[in-house]
């Protein structure tokens, strides 16, 4: 149980700088793309209404 | 990445680069742990896993991945993200799954833990009904 008391917000931060050190420029695009979807609650309105026709180019497959 | 034991930390190889994070849920007894690979600027493979907290061990609620190497792994890019939901006895239950369709690796990393980070508490109080049920 000791273990588990990580803040989310460091997790997040040290995944990002990973990514950012890690992606090329479309890849963090796309990741970043995906995470202000969901903030801003259009990812989740979508879940909710279960059409996905909205979702930018920049988070499909290329 | 499903064979690696969650230990915190980089695991570095010839086939690119694995990261692994946990981060707290809202709920008490909930853990999110997600393990990243990368190779040549771009995520090749990826598990987001939500653990809760019961009878002494973590175990395994629900689970995103991206694993298009192995034989049963999923690949987002051709399936759109899938969520894996297990039952206490550890088989996987039928999923309700909020499928986007196709999506690259980065979004669907970051669709997947804002997915289990925002249904933790629906998910592990669901499995907890079924430890009892």
């Amino acid at each position: 149980m000791v273990d588990r008391m990580i803040p989310a917000s460091d997790a997040d931060e040290e995944l990002r700088a990973y990514l950012e050190d890690e992606l090329d420029t479309a890849a963090l695009e796309a990741f970043d793309a995906a995470r202000e979807l969901w903030e801003s609650g259009d990812l989740p309105r979508m879940i909710e209404e279960g059409d996905f026709s909205a979702l930018p180019s920049s988070v499909r497959p290329r | 990445m499903r064979e690696l034991k969650y230990e915190g930390g980089s695991i570095h190889g010839h086939w690119g680069l694995v990261r692994l994070f946990r981060r707290s849920t809202s709920h008490p007894d909930g853990e999110l742990r997600y393990g990243v690979r990368t190779l040549g600027g771009r995520v090749t493979e990826f598990a987001v896993q939500l653990y809760c907290w019961e009878d002494g061990e973590w175990r395994l609620v629900a689970q995103f991945d991206h694993n298009p190497e192995m034989g049963q792994g999923h690949d987002v890019r051709t399936e759109g993200v899938h969520m894996d939901v297990f039952r206490p006895s550890g088989r996987r239950a039928v999923a309700d799954q909020a499928d986007p369709g196709p999506m690259n690796p980065e979004s669907a990393l970051e669709f997947a833990i804002n997915y289990l980070a925002e249904h933790d508490e629906r998910l592990i109080e669901r499995y907890r009904r079924w430890s009892t049920g």
